[in-house]
């Protein structure tokens, strides 16, 4: 007993000093180099759900943010240094992405981040970020995620509400009025079929049946025949792409014939793919950029992405990919190039047009609101034009 | 010859305590000592599954729950009352302690695998209400805005500071196990571990002590729950799933099922390690899996158990020539 | 709709989901019965299997686009042959602590899940159902033909088990040595060889229960854990070894999750779920068929 505690107390002693040095090895400088030198490259990191479940949502900001820091470096980077990509797995766990800021913020010191495109990991890493005075990038929807008095973090897509009240809107002017909510219990799907909720309330609508779902479920047949019994006019979807996919087909399935909507996770290539093409034919939803819009900078994004990733552009890249472009300019202007300047840039920013429409960078550090009514035609997402 | 080894002891003693409280300074960033930090918090964790399981024999999975038990009560508390830790502390302790003994109720009845399960199901249970009851609990977005706690007007706001606080919880929370073990209790846990009839037959109250021991596992990951919401400032349901259940019985496996220093050697070894090989990602946990395995069916004692075989037998025995002997029998049969 | 239709609806879906988990529970006990080893990383067995067929499937080898059911077959084989591996590489392990079967598993999880991430990427994809995305009506219920072949197909295997199992020599032989090692050992039964197989049989079944799933799920590399831990909750909850009582557990838990869903709160449906498990198991604490008292210390 007393021997295996000096071995271990030695073992304590052992660790703590291998632990002193390792893990910052690859920093080139010595602390009194100087840091700034040219060609010294300027670091983004990027914190994301990179396996698990929510792999989709992190392999799509990766993409999109390395295609916008590549497109700049080609073009000579930022004042003369070019910039580099770090990226970490938090594996969608809060707890990880805590350690992961601490991780970028104080051993990569790096000028910004994007940390995460899941909204309960985003507002855990608020607090750090916050402390270090480093610009925080978000494409996760929570409304909350503004609301926390932080100068520092920075939506780069409009919030939650913009997605369901624009969607809502359009359906009760088309005249529908009742409506059944079906939401998972994660932050994401919970927030969303809240907004929903609010958003019917607005219209002096309740929503006929409201069910939930836990993340890893794949049967769905309880909560879809009871919300059929309430013979609802639209079904919402508020879930990841995946779930809502398999949603949308076993309600079709159940002999459910009115019209199926929702909001982001719905606007993309990988919840047509689960719900096959047939199915969601004629689905609404709501998002601020669709890969074929028409615009000649959309147009080379999509061409771009492409060439690059060898898959279609969808809209977590290209939010990802405005963001960053956010975040280039500020750093353009931020003098000296510090993280503290690149925030206080990022406020300034005001009518810039980007792929998702015009940018203003609010004091809360939302940037863009406003979303536009689509349909999925033919098993492509496309603008919604009429009958 | 016994002086000379108890004066080995006390250097050992001193440069291990130097170490541990210089070690905010020696550390080169913050992060290093945020990791170090968690290290901490795991081992309380794993000090309590050791109590419950590797002295007692009562498998419990729910560590995550009483874990949640302590950071919500902390985190609601100061969120809503402005309560410090000081206070949280304590009624965290209380609450993941009365959470720990109601979960052990059903080990009066269902035993081994059987029990894996419910300590499980209870476990989810609690994270679902968690989630569901969103005017109390803030639902999954969880609970931000905790703030780190103030001693006498100095904040304790850094990873830095927090250490000494972490660094004195687990060493309170050692030598408290210390004395549990050395106390009758302790003996009267052992003897229930290695068969629950004798020690029934030995006129040991086996219920109450099942309880006892399961109580003191759920304020100990109460404690770690406290001192989590405090440090992070952050909570939010998806961070007491069963994962964290798991990769504290794993820490304690690899350190040592049944030993107190175990605990403390597999809390700080795991994440050091995985820390270490982050770069790898995918290998780094198909490498933690191997590792996992090669424990399991090649040196069960975890790295104690191979530390007390080496100084058993001086000469070098290759550890699968042996037959695997059983260390922390968990349960004496499979069917009550 | 009425009442009744809306029950058998909702009934229907909890027996399709109900199906795959007893085909997992299944695994479960067929390795319990022989080995005494609780298996937590069958639920990455049941996904390494689903990746085994559906890579045929899609033409993920040389291109090659095999029609479902050889696809199906070919994910069997070859998990069955993943199934003699580790065989061999737990039999240390059997009849062992229960903890450390718990983590040794629990490693080979995390093993067979990122190697799955590695080789296959983490992102997955969905599958298009062979046999089309048009129910069958029957008097106002829904019913999809891949849920029946579904329900259709578990209940052969189930069936099919029962009769190797009763009738069969290298069955009995297996029964034998699950039910006494030393006796059959004794009586020249090849213990270790019966062991492997069935492991492999287990490991069989958790592909089909894959292949049967992967049409109406998404297949990634995480679904394993989901379904595994159902598939375990199903398995106790019928009883421990207990070849009839994984098949009760399965279709009982899977009922109970879609009739929670359905008729009493959809949030707490997991949460009711297991409270209920709980409380059979307080009444018998050997599951609902926990007739097999495996002892083996």
């Amino acid at each position: 007993m007393k021997r295996s505690l000096v071995f271990a107390l030695l073992l304590v002693a052992v660790l703590l000093a291998a632990c002193a040095s390792p893990t910052a090895a690859p920093a080139p400088a010595a602390p009194g180099a100087a840091p700034k030198a040219v060609g010294e490259p300027i670091k983004i990191a990027i914190i994301a759900a990179m396996s698990g479940t929510n792999a989709v949502l992190g392999d799509w900001m990766k993409k999109g943010v390395t295609l916008a820091v590549e497109e700049k470096n080609k073009a000579g980077g930022i004042q003369g240094r070019q910039i580099q990509v770090i990226v970490y797995d938090d594996e969608a766990d809060p707890t990880k992405s805590v350690g992961l800021a601490q991780k970028v913020a104080s051993e990569d010191k790096v000028m910004a981040a994007w940390a995460t495109s899941n909204s309960t990991s985003a507002l855990a890493d608020i607090p750090i970020f916050a402390q270090y005075k480093i610009p925080q990038f978000t494409n996760g929807t929570n409304v909350d995620i503004t609301n926390k008095g932080s100068a520092y973090i920075f939506r780069a897509t409009p919030a939650g509400p913009s997605f369901e009240d624009t969607l809502i809107d359009f359906l009760v002017k088309k005249g529908m009025k009742k409506f059944a909510i079906i939401a998972d219990t994660s932050a994401y799907g919970k927030g969303e079929g809240d907004y929903q909720e609010a958003a019917l309330k607005r219209n002096n609508l309740t929503a006929t049946t409201r069910e939930a779902f836990g993340i890893d479920d794949k049967d769905f047949t309880g909560q879809l025949t009871k919300i059929l019994q309430g013979q609802p006019e639209v079904l919402l979807l508020a879930s990841s792409e995946v779930a809502s996919g398999l949603i949308a087909k076993q309600a079709r399935q159940l002999g459910f014939k009115g019209q199926i909507a929702g909001g982001a996770a719905v606007g993309t290539p990988k919840f047509v793919e689960t719900a096959t093409a047939e199915i969601a034919e004629g689905v609404i939803f709501t998002t601020p950029w669709l890969p074929n819009d028409a615009d000649a900078q959309s147009k080379a994004f999509v061409t771009a992405y492409k060439a690059r990733w060898n898959e279609d552009a969808e809209f977590h890249g290209a939010n990802t990919y405005d963001g960053t472009q956010l975040l280039l300019q500020a750093m353009e202007k931020a003098n000296p190039l510090t993280p503290e300047n690149v925030a206080a840039e990022m406020h300034k920013i005001k009518g810039y047009k980007g792929l998702q429409g015009t940018f203003n960078v609010t004091d809360k550090g939302e940037t863009i609101t406003g979303t536009l009514v689509c349909i999925v035609k033919g098993g492509k997402l496309t603008v919604y034009t009429g009958n | 010859m016994k002086n000379q080894s108890s004066n080995m002891k006390r250097i050992g003693l001193g440069i291990a305590a130097l170490v541990l409280l210089g070690f905010p300074l020696i550390a080169s960033t913050r992060y290093q000592v945020h990791i170090v930090n968690m290290a901490g918090l795991y081992i309380l964790m794993s000090l309590g599954i050791n109590l419950a399981m590797g002295y007692c024999g009562q498998i419990n999975l729910a560590l995550g729950a009483f874990m949640a038990m302590g950071a919500y009560t902390a985190a609601l508390l100061n969120t809503r009352m402005g309560v410090p830790i000081w206070i949280n502390m304590p009624l965290g302790m209380i609450l993941a302690g009365i959470t720990g003994a109601l979960i052990a109720l059903p080990m009066l009845k269902v035993k081994s695998h059987y029990l894996a399960l419910v300590t499980i199901g209870l476990a989810e249970t609690i994270n679902i209400i968690i989630v569901n009851e969103t005017w109390f609990t803030e639902g999954p977005l969880g609970i931000s805005g905790i703030k780190m706690p103030e001693l006498f007007g100095i904040p304790i706001d850094g990873a830095e500071r927090f250490y000494y606080l972490v660094l004195i919880c687990v060493v309170v929370g050692y030598l408290a196990a210390r004395q549990i073990m050395n106390h009758h209790t302790g003996r009267a846990f052992i003897a229930i571990r290695d068969s629950d009839v004798a020690a029934r037959a030995m006129g040991i109250n086996v219920a109450k002590y099942q309880i006892m021991a399961n109580a003191i596992c759920g304020v100990y990951c109460g404690v770690a729950g406290v001192l989590y919401a405090h440090m992070t400032t952050y909570i939010s349901p998806d961070i007491f799933e069963f994962k964290t259940a798991l990769f504290v019985l794993t820490m304690t496996m690899i350190g040592g099922m049944g030993s107190l220093a175990g605990s403390v050697v597999g809390g700080l070894a795991l994440p050091l390690t995985l820390e270490y090989f982050r770069a790898f990602k995918s290998w780094q946990l198909v490498g933690f899996g191997l590792a996992i395995m090669l424990v399991v069916l090649f040196f069960p004692g975890g790295v104690i158990g191979i530390a007390r075989r080496l100084e058993q037998v001086r000469g070098l025995r290759l550890p699968w020539a042996r037959k695997p002997e059983k260390p922390a029998q968990t349960e004496a049969s499979h069917v009550p | 709709m009425n009442i009744v239709s809306i029950f058998i609806q909702t009934l229907i879906g909890g027996i399709g989901i109900g199906s795959l988990y007893a085909l997992v529970a299944l695994g479960y006990s067929m390795i319990y019965r022989s080995m005494g080893l609780v298996n937590f990383a069958h639920g990455q067995i049941f996904m390494i299997g689903t990746y085994f067929g559906i890579i045929w499937y899609r033409g993920m080898v040389l291109g090659l686009q095999l029609p479902y059911a050889v696809a199906f077959i070919l994910a069997i084989l070859l998990n069955m042959v993943l199934g003699l591996i580790l065989e061999r590489i737990f039999r240390p392990l059997a009849n062992y602590d229960l903890m450390l079967m718990l983590l040794g598993t629990i490693g080979l999880g995390y093993v067979l899940e990122n190697m799955a991430v590695i080789i296959w990427g983490a992102e997955g994809f969905a599958v298009n159902n062979p046999l089309g995305n048009t129910p069958i009506m029957i008097s106002g219920v829904a019913v999809l033909p891949w849920t029946l072949l579904l329900i259709g197909v578990s209940a052969l295997l189930m069936l099919g088990l029962n009769v190797f199992l009763a009738k069969a020599k290298i069955g009995k032989a297996m029964r034998a040595a699950a039910a006494d090692r030393e006796t059959a050992s004794a009586m020249g039964i090849p213990v270790n060889g019966t062991n492997a197989l069935t492991f492999a049989i287990g490991a069989g079944l958790a592909a089909a229960a894959g292949m049967l799933a992967a049409p109406i799920v998404y297949v990634n590399p995480a679904m394993g854990a989901a379904v595994g831990l159902k598939g375990f909750a199903a398995f106790i909850l019928g009883g421990a070894g207990s070849i009839p009582g994984a098949i009760v557990g399965g279709l009982v838990f899977g009922v109970l999750e879609a009739v929670s869903a359905g008729f009493i709160s959809s949030a707490y449906t997991k949460g009711i779920a297991f409270v209920i498990m709980i409380v059979v198991l307080m009444i018998r604490p050997g599951g609902i068929i926990g007739e097999v008292t495996v002892d083996k210390v």
